[in-house]
C-alpha cells in the first residue's frame, strides 16, 4: 500500500527525533563515565553509591535508553538497550521523545523536567534525587555556558582545571558519539 | 501573570463539605459501586470518638462497615499497609474508608495502592507517575485540617526492613471523595490545631512561588491563605465553633489542591527530614521553617513573595518586590509568634526537641527529598545546612 507524504513526514520527523535523542544519551552515557574517573566533584558525589546500583535513562514507550552501573568507585555506561535498562533498580523515562529532548538538547533542566511531570520514575525518590545532581555535574560539562544560564537554578563556577576537564571530555566525546550513532 | 509553558493539573476528587456531609458516606459509596467499606483509622482519633461518628452513618443502610483497622502509628509503614489489606480481605471490603489525618490518609493510600496493583510489596510501586489502573474506591474524612492528603496524588510511608521513607506520587493515588465535617475536626487540641493549619499555610506559600506554579494552583493557593489567616488563630484560641472549623477544612483542602499540582520546595524538604532524623511532628516544623524557606527563595522569587504580602495581612505595601516579600516573611513570623504564645507552636529547631548534633543528618537527608528540585532556589547540603542553623 503506497504511504501518502503526510503519513510518512511525521514518522521521519519522529525517527530522526528519536536518533538525536540516542545520540544524546550517549553523549550522557559518556559523559557519566569520563567525569566518574576525572571529576572530583563527581567522584564525592557517588561515593555513597553503593556496588551496583543502575540507572537507566530513556524514553517511552521503545525509545532509547542508557544505562549507568557503579562498579568499583566508577561509573560505567551498560549500553542503550531496553535488556540492561529493564533491569535497572532507578529508572528515569521521559514519556515521549518530544519532553526527553527538551532536557537533552538543553532546553530545561532535569529539575525543570521533574517539576513539569515530563518523566516518570521507576524506584527510589531519594536515589532519583541523588542521580539528578550527578547528572547535573556531566550537564555542567557537557554543555555550552549559554545553556547552563538557562537551565541551571545556580550558574557553575569552573575552576581552571575544571575547565580543562571540560574540553578534554569534548575531545574523548566526538567518537563515542559516532560509535554510539552507528552501534 | 505569564502562564507556564507547560504545566499539568488535575483534581478528580469529589468534595462533599458541610456540617452534615458525613451521612453521605454510604450514598458516595454507592455512587462508586461499593458496599462494604473499611474505615482506617488511629487511636487518637478513635479515642476522640469520631470512629462513632462515621459507624453511626450506617445504621439503616444497605451499606456496611467489613472493620475498624484503628492500629495507624505515627509514624506509619508497609508492614501497617499490609495488615490494612489483610483485614480489607478478611471484611470482605470493597472499599477503602480513611478516617483521620495524614498519617492515616497515607497508611490507607498506600493499602490502596497494594489492593489496586496486586504487587506483593510497596517497593516495587516506589517512584512517580509509575501506578497504573485503577485503585479500589477509596473515601477520605479528614480529621485534621492541614495535609490535605484527601486531595493530593502524594504518600509518603516508611519502609520497615530498609529503614527508609518510600515516596509515591502518581495521578491514581487521588482519593475519590472527601468528606469535609466539621464534626470531624472540633475535637483537636490547640497545638494540633496550630500545626497541621501551619502544615497548610507552608503548602499554599511553596505552591504560590515554586517552580511548577500555575494559574490554576494559584488560585488554589491565595484562597487557602485569606481562609487560613481569617481563622488559624481564632481556632486555636476556640476551637470549638464549628464554622471556623468548616473553613479550615477547606482551607487545607485549597491549599493540598495547589502543592499538588505545583508541588512544595525547600521547607517540606527540609520538615521531612526533621521529622525522620529527629521525629518533630509535621506541621510542627513547618511552622518552623516556612519564613525561612520563603526568605531563601526572596532573590529568585521576589515578585512572587511579595504577591502574597496583602493575603498574609500586610497592611501597608511599599510596591518594591523584595521589601513587600521581606514584609510577607515577617507576617508568617508575627503569626508563628502568635501561635506560640496561644499554645505553645515552638519556633525554633532548637525548641522543638532538636538537637544541634542531628542537623548534619537532616541536612544530608534532604537535600536527597524529591521536593527539593522543585524549589526555585538552589539547595545544596550547604544551603540546607545553613537554613538549618539559622531555623535552630
Ligand atoms: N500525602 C500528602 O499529600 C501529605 C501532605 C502533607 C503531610 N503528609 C503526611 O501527613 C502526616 C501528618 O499528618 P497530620 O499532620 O494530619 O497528623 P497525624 O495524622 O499524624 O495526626 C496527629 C495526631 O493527631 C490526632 N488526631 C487527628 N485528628 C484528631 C482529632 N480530630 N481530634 C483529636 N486528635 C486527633 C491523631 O490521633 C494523632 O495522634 C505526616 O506523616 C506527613 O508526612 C502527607
Ligand atoms: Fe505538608
Amino acid at each position: 500500500m503506497a504511504v501518502s507524504l503526510d503519513e510518512l513526514m511525521p514518522r521521519l520527523q519522529h525517527q530522526a527525533k528519536l536518533g538525536v535523542a540516542r545520540t544524546a544519551l550517549v553523549a550522557l552515557g559518556v559523559g557519566f563515565e569520563f567525569l566518574s574517573r576525572h571529576s572530583e566533584e563527581m567522584q564525592r558525589e557517588i561515593a555513597d553509591w553503593e556496588e551496583g546500583r543502575t540507572l537507566a535513562i530513556g524514553v517511552l514507550p521503545r525509545g532509547p535508553r542508557v544505562t549507568i552501573r557503579k562498579g568499583g568507585r566508577q561509573l560505567e555506561m551498560l549500553g542503550g538497550d531496553a535488556y540492561h535498562a529493564d533491569g535497572a533498580e532507578l529508572k528515569v523515562m521521559f514519556k515521549n521523545v518530544d519532553a526527553a529532548l527538551l532536557v537533552l538538547t538543553g532546553r530545561i533542566g532535569a529539575h525543570t523536567a521533574f517539576a513539569e511531570h515530563r518523566a516518570l520514575v521507576h524506584g527510589e525518590i531519594a536515589k532519583a534525587m541523588q542521580a539528578n545532581r550527578a547528572m547535573a555535574i556531566v550537564v555542567k560539562y557537557l554543555f555550552p555556558g549559554v545553556m547552563l544560564r538557562s537551565i541551571t537554578r545556580r550558574m557553575p563556577v569552573f575552576s581552571a582545571s575544571e575547565l580543562l576537564l571540560k574540553a578534554r571530555l569534548y575531545a574523548v566525546i566526538g567518537p563515542f558519539l559516532a560509535r554510539g550513532l552507528f552501534k | 501573570m505569564t502562564i507556564p509553558d507547560y504545566f499539568e493539573f488535575a483534581c478528580p476528587v469529589k468534595i462533599v463539605s458541610g456540617h452534615t456531609a458525613l451521612p453521605n458516606i454510604p450514598h458516595e459509596m454507592g455512587l462508586l459501586g461499593a458496599r462494604r467499606a473499611l474505615v482506617v483509622t488511629d487511636r487518637g482519633v478513635e479515642e476522640a470518638g469520631l470512629v462513632k461518628l462515621v459507624t453511626g452513618v450506617f445504621a439503616g443502610d444497605d451499606r456496611s462497615l467489613g472493620g475498624v483497622f484503628s492500629d495507624v502509628p505515627p509514624d506509619s509503614s508497609d508492614e501497617v499497609a499490609a495488615r490494612v489489606v489483610r483485614a480489607y480481605r478478611e471484611g470482605g471490603c470493597d472499599c477503602l474508608l480513611a478516617v483521620g489525618g495524614g498519617s492515616v490518609i497515607d497508611t490507607a493510600k498506600a493499602a490502596n495502592m497494594l489492593l489496586g496493583t496486586g504487587a506483593k510489596g510497596l517497593l516495587e510501586l516506589q517512584g512517580a507517575e509509575r501506578l497504573q489502573g485503577r485503585m479500589p474506591p477509596f473515601i477520605v474524612v479528614p480529621t485534621t485540617a492541614g495535609t490535605g492528603s484527601e486531595v493530593t496524588m502524594a504518600a509518603v510511608i516508611a519502609n520497615t526492613a530498609k529503614r527508609t521513607k518510600m515516596a509515591f506520587i502518581a495521578y491514581n493515588l487521588f482519593p475519590d471523595v472527601a468528606i469535609l465535617d466539621p464534626k470531624m475536626t472540633l475535637s483537636m487540641p490547640p497545638m494540633i490545631t496550630a500545626a497541621t493549619g501551619m502544615d497548610a499555610l507552608t503548602h499554599a506559600c511553596e505552591a504560590y512561588y515554586c517552580l511548577q506554579k500555575n494559574p490554576l494552583s494559584d488560585a488554589f493557593a491565595v484562597a487557602a491563605i485569606d481562609l487560613l489567616m481569617e481563622h488559624l488563630v481564632p481556632v486555636v484560641r476556640d476551637g470549638s465553633q464549628a464554622a471556623s472549623r468548616l473553613a479550615m477544612a477547606n482551607a487545607a483542602l485549597m491549599a493540598g489542591i495547589a502543592f499538588s499540582s505545583s508541588l512544595v520546595g525547600v521547607i517540606h524538604a527540609l520538615a521531612h527530614a526533621v521529622g525522620a532524623v529527629a521525629h518533630v511532628p509535621h506541621g510542627v516544623a513547618n511552622a518552623i521553617l516556612l519564613p525561612w524557606g520563603m526568605e531563601y527563595n526572596i532573590p529568585k522569587r521576589a515578585s512572587e513573595i511579595a504577591a502574597l504580602a496583602p493575603h498574609l495581612r500586610v497592611k501597608s505595601l511599599t510596591g518594591e518586590p523584595s521589601r513587600d516579600a521581606a514584609a510577607a516573611v515577617q507576617a508568617v513570623r508575627n503569626l508563628t509568634s502568635s501561635l506560640n504564645q496561644l499554645c505553645g507552636l515552638p519556633r525554633t529547631l532548637k525548641q522543638a526537641g532538636v538537637t544541634r548534633a542531628q542537623l548534619e543528618e537532616i541536612a544530608a537527608t534532604a537535600i536527597d527529598d524529591g521536593a527539593i528540585a522543585m524549589n526555585p532556589e538552589e539547595v545544596d547540603f550547604d544551603d540546607a545546612l545553613t537554613l538549618l542553623i539559622r531555623a535552630y
